[in-house]
């Protein structure tokens, strides 16, 4: 048992990698997506040791710093990699990640049920899939800076392949799209670690902070702070950096939508929390106002085009954008309040958009198009599906006592507290400006969530489709009610289920932030 | 005058001498081999003068391993022993030894019925040059090596002897090696008669007496960078590449990629490290030099490649680029940064032979299946070939510098040592990494063809031996991405003992 807690990040990490060598060794594909969903089950299960008690402790409050020094960093794996340039394998948790490596085993483990019958050559998909798990887990859990680069570029191989092979029609646009942006954005993020390598010696992501706080002159922290925040905010994606992310989703198999949705952003909003706002804090505070007003403008654009559409699946793309403008604007107002919501939004945005894409997904199974004006009065046909479908839409637009709410409240609550943080510099009449807009952002969401319900599952059924169609397999409903569960559960209990994990952390990350 | 006591001691070499030469010894010993085995055997002559060739390269190769002299002059002062020529002999054997194979594997049937010994003796006697390339700094001996490895190559360059573009690859290839070589020994002429000696050391040493730089010293430089420039296929003296490459077999592409790239660099490399060091103004000339130098290369050879459909033309302006970011880290002769230089370009370089070598390995297969080596002959090959594509693609993706690859640290380290330096040539870091962005443009091309279409219609499985070499390279660049360190070590050893032969004073 002690064995496992001491290498239990490195299991974690490349459990899925060895499945994905089985996966691929195996010839008979019925065996494949077993192997598979074991492996991904196996790795759920580990990544729920986290909340076991005497695994990780949650409930000290420490410094930012690794757990042998009296800090919040725990389960911390150290073993020198290439010396020459202080590369380490470095793997811990803390708070910040831990949330999101549990989110990330529970939707691989959901993308692989959803992806069950997939016909065109299934080894390979699975294979890709524990691959990327791979990368994103090694990528959360990451503490040394080169080691998260190297996982975040291992995640998108898989992705490009992933898209690209089992995409729809336009599936190679798509795929090249997601591949050249990210890549983009990951090289401007090489380029400030070079830097910073060369400033501090070290590429230890805890140490750094404090590493780096008399280096370089302002305009060099100003730019590298720039390059890291380009390259998350790509991922993110923010507003005007967001225009792969329809297409990539559009194109998409379900399975990957899901993955990409629920796991795949929040690489963008983990780098931010981790990587681009503790190292250069006093940037992040001078240039509040933009990465406020970009999160902001991400909400409201987000909202505005997801009004505009059509197709289902782009639909909730573009919510996705909206959502995780909510994150950014949390993580650029450094108050407890926000940068916890920004946590538990990356979280909840998680669970609700990831099944919001299975939701879609089930549809197009059924009719072959995600045409909204050609769906209609699903609820009389399918009244499982209408209602699960219904939980997830009220997650997402921010009802109280669902997931989604508590999120937003946070963000908004920290917002307009922000005068009192670290954002003491800013005018308070700004900070009012962008949290009232933020708050308008959250009326669209309800408008077009609402009206999307409306027009799919209520009202007369769509005049094309003659048949009745049938409802939600055992298969299908397994993969929703897991998300359902999780939504009604963080609404009614956040802080018994996440943000007790998250608290103590954030308070050390404020400190060295401020 | 050249002096009379080192030349004696040419004449009348020690048992050390030949010591050091024992690889090129075996080599010499397997041409013979083979250019007599037409004698005995009419038939399958190309098969055993094949293995005599594999034979001897692998002997050779296990020789490197052995304890060598201690570093230092052989044969007077016209050749230099030390762990950076050993080092460079491991890669180049290594990668001869990948190019044979290849040949044996997959390209086996592109030459004539009875044409293998004439073939490894061409193949074998320029691989002798170009492992003296890399232990000399006498600048005769440079000349003479330098031919020694072109010459042979411009015959193999035309020996599809049916091709059209053979012939006018081998006829380009030809004309512009003459130029070059015209120029450079133009410029040796220039530096002999300035400071009165062809060893580059006692030149050095003149540089550092005097005060001012001779422009005839500049000029004659500049005209030897010429010369080894055309042996890099650098800009401008890259035009060769393209035509040859798709002129010739993949095997004959990849060897003229690689070992002369790599020959010249290290050559190069040699050469900066010891004249950078004499003189204040000369070092930044060098450096900044080279460094334009390789940031057009980078440039030209990424966007002539954006046009290709011929997969060798496109990895010939792939290995035009590659050569601008090894000539990046060549270009950090500078102060403080000259083992770490070394270091990069020898890591640079054990990491490119296998990506080349993978990659022209996989373009042979296809080629030698298809007739032709187009994009379009790769659609499908996931279904076709699995290995041959995931090698081909992995090569690829190690070329664009993405981790888990070994190209990743290649790129990186070339980027860091750069930065290290920092001012303005954090413009060449960038133009690495704006260019590796670019690069994505024309392989992902291929990688679309492979992964993403459908094979066409008439197309059939290849053979069980497909992707043997692609698939080995593949599995050699994810192992260098993980144990980096021990490469390290033994690189950093070879840019320690280069010192070692610096002029004292240094």
């Amino acid at each position: 048992m002690e064995l496992i807690r001491q290498n239990l990040l490195s299991l974690l990490i490349f459990l899925p990698l060895v499945g994905s060598i089985v996966v691929l060794l195996v010839r008979d594909a019925k065996l494949c997506r077993a192997i598979a969903l074991g492996t991904s089950g196996l790795v759920l299960v580990l990544s729920l040791l986290l909340v076991v008690p005497g695994v990780f402790d949650w409930s000290q409050a420490g410094a930012y710093a690794y757990e042998s020094t009296g800090g919040v960093v725990q389960l911390v794996q150290r073993i020198a990699w290439i010396p020459s340039i202080s590369a380490e394998y470095l793997v811990g948790v803390d708070g910040l990640s831990m949330p999101l490596v549990i989110l990330s085993s529970l939707v691989f483990v959901l993308a692989i049920v959803a992806g069950w019958n997939t016909e065109k050559s299934p080894g390979g998909f699975f294979a890709l899939i524990l691959l990327l798990q791979t990368g994103v887990l090694g990528s959360f859990l990451a503490l040394d800076f080169l080691l998260f680069f190297v996982f975040f570029e291992v995640s998108l191989l898989p992705m490009y392949f992933l898209i690209g092979i089992w995409g729809g029609p336009r599936r190679e646009y798509a795929a090249i799209k997601f591949f050249i942006y990210t890549f983009v954005g990951s090289i401007a993020i090489l380029i400030a670690l070079i830097a910073i390598y060369l400033a501090t010696n070290s590429l230890d992501l805890i140490a750094l902070p404090k590493l780096l706080q008399n280096s370089f002159t302002p305009g060099v922290r100003a730019t590298l702070f720039f390059l890291l925040l380009g390259g998350f905010l790509v991922k993110l994606p923010a507003v005007p950096f967001h225009t792969w992310l329809p297409d990539a989703h559009v194109e998409a198999p379900t399975p990957i939508s899901m993955i990409l949705a629920a796991v795949l952003l929040k690489l963008g909003g983990y780098g931010l929390l981790r990587i681009a706002i503790p190292l250069f804090s006093d940037v992040a505070i001078e240039y509040w106002h933009v990465l406020a007003g970009i999160g902001v403008l991400s909400i409201l654009f987000g909202a505005f085009c997801a009004l505009g559409q059509t197709d289902f699946k782009r639909l909730v793309a573009y919510s996705s954008v909206s959502h995780m403008g909510l994150v950014l604007l949390g993580a650029s107002m450094l108050t407890p309040a926000s940068i916890n919501g920004a946590i538990f939004m990356m979280i909840a945005h998680g669970l609700t958009s990831c099944a919001l894409f299975f939701v879609v997904g089930v549809i197009y199974d059924r009719v072959h198009h995600r045409d909204i004006d050609r769906l209609g009065g699903l609820s009389s046909t399918m009244p499982l599906y209408t209602r699960l479908s219904a939980v997830m839409i009220f997650a997402a637009l921010g009802l109280p006592g669902l997931c989604g709410f508590v999120g937003e409240i946070m963000v908004l609550m920290g917002t307009f507290g922000a005068g009192y943080g670290p954002l003491k510099v800013a005018p308070t009449w700004a900070i009012w400006l962008i949290a009232c807009l933020a708050t308008s952002g959250i009326v669209l969401t309800a408008g077009y969530m609402l009206w999307t319900l409306q027009r799919v599952f209520l009202g007369k059924a769509h005049s094309q489709t003659t048949e009745p169609l049938p409802d939600l397999t055992r298969r299908e409903s397994l993969v929703l009610w897991p998300l359902v569960v999780m939504a009604i559960g963080l609404g009614v209990l956040p802080w018994t289920l996440l943000l007790v994990f998250t608290r103590t952390t954030v308070e050390a990350w404020l400190k060295v932030v401020s | 005058m050249i002096d009379p006591l080192p030349l004696a001691s040419v004449l009348i070499p020690s048992g050390r001498d030949f010591v050091a030469l024992r690889g090129e010894i075996v080599l010499i010993v397997a041409i013979v081999a083979v250019l007599l085995v037409p004698f005995f055997y009419t038939r399958r002559s190309n098969l055993v003068s094949g293995s005599i060739a594999i034979g001897g390269v692998m002997l050779a190769l296990v020789l490197t391993f052995f304890p060598q002299p201690a570093p230092g002059y052989v044969f007077g002062t016209m050749g230099v022993i030390d762990p950076a020529s050993i080092l460079w002999e491991q890669i180049l054997l290594i990668f001869m030894l990948g190019v044979l194979l290849m040949w044996l594997i997959t390209t086996r049937g592109a030459i004539g019925e009875s044409d293998g010994p004439e073939f490894f003796t061409l193949l074998l006697s320029s691989t002798v040059g170009m492992m003296l390339m890399g232990q000399t700094t006498h600048l005769l001996m440079i000349v003479l090596v330098m031919e020694i490895a072109s010459m042979p190559s411009y015959i193999l360059a035309g020996f599809r002897k049916t091709r059209r573009s053979a012939a006018e690859g081998a006829l380009k290839f030809v004309l512009f090696g003459a130029v070059c070589t015209a120029t450079m020994i133009y410029g040796i002429s220039l530096l002999y008669g300035t400071h009165g000696s062809l060893d580059v050391i006692a030149i050095a040493d003149s540089i550092r007496s005097g005060s001012t730089l001779a422009l005839t010293t500049v000029i004659g430089m500049l005209a030897v960078f010429v010369g080894l420039l055309f042996k890099i296929s650098g800009v401008p003296m890259h035009f060769w590449a393209p035509d040859v490459l798709e002129g010739t077999t993949a095997d004959i592409a990849a060897f003229l990629s690689v070992a002369s790239k790599g020959a010249g660099l290290i050559l190069l490399a040699r050469l900066a490290t010891i004249l950078a060091p004499s003189h204040e103004s000369l070092m930044s000339g060098i450096a900044i030099t080279i460094g334009i130098v390789s940031v057009a290369s980078m440039i030209v050879g990424n966007l002539g490649a954006m046009q290709q459909t011929s997969l060798k033309r496109m990895l010939a302006f792939s290995s035009i680029a590659h050569a601008g970011y090894m000539m990046a880290a060549v270009a950090m002769v500078l102060p403080g940064q000259i083992d770490d230089a070394m270091t990069v370009l020898g890591i640079y370089l054990s990491i490119y032979l296998f990506m080349q070598l993978g990659a022209f390995a996989v373009v042979g297969e296809v080629e030698a299946r298809s007739g032709n080596d187009h994009v379009e002959s790769f659609r499908g090959l996931i279904s076709l070939a699995p290995l041959s594509a995931i090698g081909l693609a992995v090569a690829m993706l190690s070329m664009i510098g993405l981790p888990p690859f070994g190209g990743f640290w290649a790129k990186l380290l070339v980027m860091v040592l750069l930065a290290q330096q920092g001012g303005w040539w954090w413009v060449i870091v960038a133009s690495v990494a704006i260019n590796s962005i670019i690069s994505i443009g024309f392989y992902g091309r291929v990688l679309r063809a492979m992964f993403l279409e459908k094979p066409a219609a008439d197309a059939t499985k290849y053979g069980p031996s497909a992707g043997l070499i692609g698939g080995a390279c593949a599995l050699a660049l994810l192992g260098l991405f993980i144990f980096l360190s021990p490469l390290e070590s033994t690189s950093t050893r070879m840019a320690d003992q280069v010192r070692s032969v610096l002029p004292a004073g240094k």
